[in-house]
């Protein structure tokens, strides 16, 4: 089966860690991801902690952050593993504070250019 | 990509006595030619120093990676060179290097040379990895050792 007719999914890493955008990108290219879009974010608890004075009192509840990268692209489902794979040989572990998250989404339609 | 399917023992190269950029690319291109033959060593030496020539591959951490996509061959190879003493490599930004990964494959593979570049980029910013490859006294070693770094990576 070639690239193209497997089930394409949509990877999405929210990195608290924004230099680490470099090494995950490098590996991206390593594995053969050949395409994705990185944002600039903001999570939940940092704009409850800056933004929102009601909750400065509470403000511990939600863990100090710097903002944090999104990155997505979509990729052939066999993809998947490896980069799950290099999100935690970058980040280490995952269900630690301020890390990652990282999770798939089905890609039901795609229109567009395909590396 | 695992480095490993492109580097051969054959292509660990220990050099010492490197006066010059353009020497050590002379020196790797005749190993690369008499090691795995299809390829003119100076037709070789001379598509790597075109590409030195639009920009050096120097890296802060000492490390260089010329590439160049030749006629004649049916597939990639990486050689890792270690340059006892350095070399100056002409870069504005560096002062020597000593480790070098040299790829060159058919003209047809400018992403395999992308996904090379990247993965010879996580080895060489793994902590340690670099100290591994410059103690190295012997292409034997220094084989051994790259495969080894090589493999700690997804």
């Amino acid at each position: 089966m070639s690239e193209s007719q497997e089930p394409a999914k949509l990877f999405v890493i929210i990195l608290d860690q924004p230099q680490l955008v470099d090494e995950i990108l490098t590996g991206f290219l390593d594995i053969g991801v050949k395409g994705g879009t990185v944002i600039e974010s903001r999570g939940m608890g940092q704009i409850i902690r800056d933004d929102m004075p009601i909750f400065a009192g509470l403000a511990d509840l939600f863990g100090e952050s710097t903002g944090n990268r999104m990155i997505m692209s979509v990729m052939p489902q066999s993809m998947l593993n490896p980069v799950f794979d290099l999100v935690e040989e970058v980040v280490g572990q995952l269900d630690a504070p301020n890390s990652a998250v990282c999770f798939t989404l089905p890609v039901e339609q795609f229109r567009g250019f395909r590396h | 990509m695992k480095l490993a399917e492109f580097i051969r023992p054959d292509l660990s190269i220990v050099l010492e006595g490197v006066e010059s950029r353009d020497a050590f690319i002379h020196r790797v291109s005749e190993q690369f030619a008499e090691a795995i033959g299809g390829v003119d060593a100076e037709a070789l030496a001379g598509a790597l120093l075109e590409r030195e020539e639009q920009g050096s591959t120097a890296t802060p951490e000492g490390v260089a990676l010329p590439h160049a996509m030749v006629e004649g061959l049916a597939r990639t190879y990486v050689a890792v060179v270690l340059v006892k003493g350095g070399v100056e490599f002409r870069s504005n930004n560096v002062e020597s290097i000593d480790v070098a990964f040299v790829i060159v494959g058919p003209r047809d593979t400018a992403w395999e040379h992308v996904r090379l570049l990247a993965r010879i980029a996580r080895i060489c910013h793994a902590p340690g990895a670099l100290g591994e490859l410059r103690s190295a006294n012997t292409a034997d070693v220094l084989h051994e050792r790259v495969i080894a770094e090589d493999g700690r990576h997804v």
